[in-house]
């Protein structure tokens, strides 16, 4: 039998054989539920003001429901500077939506500038995020700043890009080590020990195993479409004026083929919009934390990946079709799946770590990365 | 009775156990394994209430030293003598049928508030736009148009002087602010489409198609209907809209899934497009009577430019305007009282 979490232990000596310890997540969808309910529904009766108090609600119950070596986590963030981090948001984004939908030409300025202001929004979310995150009365510690930010989170992306995705695993590799190693419990910072090879197989991976075949398939329906098109020489005699030639060359290519070439082609795009950028985030996040450490403890991190897919289409489902009232119960169960699957070794145990003087932390930077799910999550 | 509790001081992850009493003038006693103990004055010290079967967490000393325990519903009794706001949150929390029926409110509250508070809003916010900035918004609006969708008119200027008689008829009618006509070119997919908008402040755009398929009076009744879109400054209270709706659904979506998200933006917007193409509808049988014109051109100008289009069902939810067949019913029925 699996004991108890939530009774608190005493300290113990350190061991002589490195011990596991893992995460556990005591939260319920029947205790969460009714808490879920009463923070939409005051959200919303308050027009998004009581929305501050509810994010420190729902972040309290899935800390202090997750437990490591008898004791839980604790969020300790203010909701007043949540509040006042969001008026300011808002504010700024009624702003943007108004401009851009009356002067259209500024919409890419405005644009521009928030790639400058993303390094700002990012560190101080971080910082923010870690320093209101707390265990044993130790909070955690970012110390990021906007230079090291824009070097690995814009800098990185650009040049990815500007490599046609070559360097994509490199980019990802430099990220990760720049947040993790920038991350601390008290004085102890967190340790980085993946290489780019181990990103290299993710992307590899997507694109071998997913991709390719993807393409390979919309290539073989294209061919068995066009073919016939072009034996007959109907494209010769197409007139983009005369909308009979024109409907009669479609009818050809969807009676061999087009239909299912337009339907991997929307999966295709669908796949490259959402379903592969959401694989590949919770990949970079098992190999981020399955090598890292902090003190004498080896993180691990051992999620299924089918477990992962499984859980994630089935909750996409269950939102769709409740029309968002599932939301608390896929929460619980995506939480718990990620949570319980890391925890650390070591010969240590959790009462050496060092704690240090606190400082205010913007909530700004917070509100604006939630908003928008930047993707600067710290990998959980 | 005593609980115990671990208290950390901050300073390390190192926790000391405690025994941990509440008096009954609310101080907690705070007493260590070697008999050494500390009072706590009710007001000297910090506890929030846990969200659901958590530790309970007190904080004194100015929130630096820390004293947590388990879960235990006796110590939160005892804690939280006379907080009765922050009990009924709780109990809020706690209970399905309580926090169900103030979900429920909710969700007739956001009715109403779809219903009639950002239509008044807007109506409120709409006479602080300055004119110059609705100037600039049309300007802009119309380059991007230009840029990306519409092309200089091929008709001849006579076309676009016929245009400028027709709009001309309703000077005299005092609903009808000085506005003026703009021919251009659309093409879709190589196609010469019929249509006319409304562009702020003060301008009517006509394609080339809609000039040469629709007879004067037509393009008169088409023009009254743009006419009626600037009178009720449409475009401004969309724009005022649009931005709050947008604002607002982050607020109230957040996280969730941007699908449904995107689905109810796309909802509301619709419906408060078709309510305003009906007012529009509305203000061009009026002052088309007023200048002794048949308001009956409206609809055969609008049967005209539908011609080899189809409409669905689900048009009548999602299409920015109301179905074809609705509106010539309604502009008959409006032109016959």
């Amino acid at each position: 039998m699996t004991e108890d979490p939530r009774i608190l232990r005493a300290p113990s000596p350190s061991p002589s054989e490195p011990l596991e310890y893992k995460f556990q997540f005591t939260g319920s969808i029947s205790e969460y539920f009714p808490i879920w309910l009463a923070n939409v529904a005051l959200t919303v009766l308050t027009l998004g003001i009581y929305g501050a108090w509810a994010k420190v609600r729902r972040e309290q119950y899935f800390h202090s429901h997750t437990f490591l070596a008898g004791h839980s986590f604790e969020y300790t963030a203010n909701p007043i500077n949540i509040l006042k981090g969001r008026l300011l948001l808002f504010g700024l984004l009624f702003l943007f939506f108004f401009i851009n939908g009356a002067v259209p030409v500024l919409g890419p300025i405005i644009l521009i500038l928030a790639v400058i202001a993303f390094p700002w929004i990012a560190t101080q979310a971080l910082k923010f995020r870690a320093r209101y995150t707390s265990y044993r009365n130790i909070p955690f510690h970012f110390y990021g700043t906007y230079g090291r930010s824009f070097k690995y989170l814009i800098l990185t992306r650009l040049i990815g890009t500007l490599t046609l995705g070559l360097l994509f695993p490199w980019g990802k590799h430099r990220e990760r080590k720049y947040i993790v190693t920038s991350l601390s419990y008290g004085k102890e910072r967190f340790g980085f020990h993946a290489t780019v090879w181990e990103y290299a197989k993710i992307y590899l991976g997507v694109l071998v195993l997913f991709f390719i075949p993807l393409l390979l398939l919309f290539g073989v329906f294209i061919f068995n479409a066009l073919l016939p098109l072009l034996s007959s020489g109907i494209l010769n005699g197409v007139n983009p004026e005369n909308q009979e030639s024109v409907k009669e060359a479609v009818r050809i290519f969807m009676d061999n083929g087009g239909l299912a070439v337009f339907g991997i082609g929307v999966f295709v795009l669908i796949s490259a919009q959402i379903i592969v950028p959401f694989l590949i985030k919770f990949l970079v996040a098992r190999v981020t934390w399955d090598n890292a450490s902090i003190g004498p403890f080896l993180i691990s991190y051992k999620a299924s990946l089918f477990n992962f897919l499984w859980i994630g289409a089935t909750n996409l489902i269950l939102r769709v079709f409740s029309f968002g009232l599932a939301s608390p119960y896929c929460a619980i169960r995506m939480y718990r799946f990620k949570i319980e699957a890391m925890s650390f070794f070591g010969e240590g145990d959790f009462s050496r770590f060092i704690g240090q003087g606190a400082d205010e932390t913007r909530a700004f930077g917070e509100e604006l990365s939630s908003a928008y799910d930047l993707d600067i999550d710290l990998g959980f | 009775m005593g609980y115990t509790a671990y208290l950390f001081d901050g300073q390390s992850s190192q926790g000391t156990p405690v025994e941990l009493k509440v008096e009954p003038d609310g101080a907690i006693s705070i007493t260590d394994s070697s008999g050494a103990s500390e009072r706590i004055a009710k007001g000297n010290y910090r506890f929030l209430l846990p969200v659901g079967a958590t530790p309970i967490r007190i904080r004194f000393k100015n929130d630096e030293l820390l004293l947590e325990t388990r879960y235990d519903p006796r110590l939160i009794e005892e804690l939280t003598v006379g907080a009765n706001g922050a009990k009924a949150l709780v109990k809020a929390e706690s209970s399905v049928p309580l926090s169900l029926t103030i979900f429920l409110t909710a969700g007739i509250f956001s009715l109403i508030l779809y219903l009639y508070g950002l239509p008044v809003f807007a109506s409120i916010a709409r006479p602080f736009i300055p004119h110059s900035v609705k100037e600039i918004a049309g300007e802009q609006i119309l380059l991007v148009l230009d840029t990306l969708l519409l092309s200089p008119s091929k008709l001849p200027n006579s076309e676009g002087e016929r245009a400028a008689h027709l709009i001309h008829a309703f000077d005299n009618d005092p609903k009808v602010s000085p506005a003026k006509t703009l021919v251009r070119g659309l093409k879709i997919s190589g196609v010469d489409i019929p249509n006319a908008f409304a562009v702020l402040p003060s301008s009517v755009v006509l394609t080339d198609s809609l000039l040469k398929k629709l007879s004067d009076d037509e393009v008169q009744g088409v023009i009254a209907h743009e006419l009626g879109h600037l009178y009720y400054d449409h475009g401004t209270q969309m724009l005022l809209r649009s931005s709050i709706v947008s604002v607002l659904s982050l607020a109230l979506f957040g996280a969730d899934p941007s699908v449904i998200q995107g689905f109810a933006v796309a909802l509301i917007e619709a419906r408060y497009s078709q309510e305003q193409e009906s007012a529009a509808d509305a203000f061009a049988v009026e002052i088309l009577k007023s200048i002794k014109k048949d308001p009956k051109v409206l609809a055969t100008a609008l049967s005209k430019i539908s011609e080899g289009t189809s409409e669905s069902e689900l048009d009548r939810y999602l299409s920015s305007h109301p179905l074809t067949a609705d509106r010539i019913s309604r502009i008959n029925a409006l032109a016959d009282r």
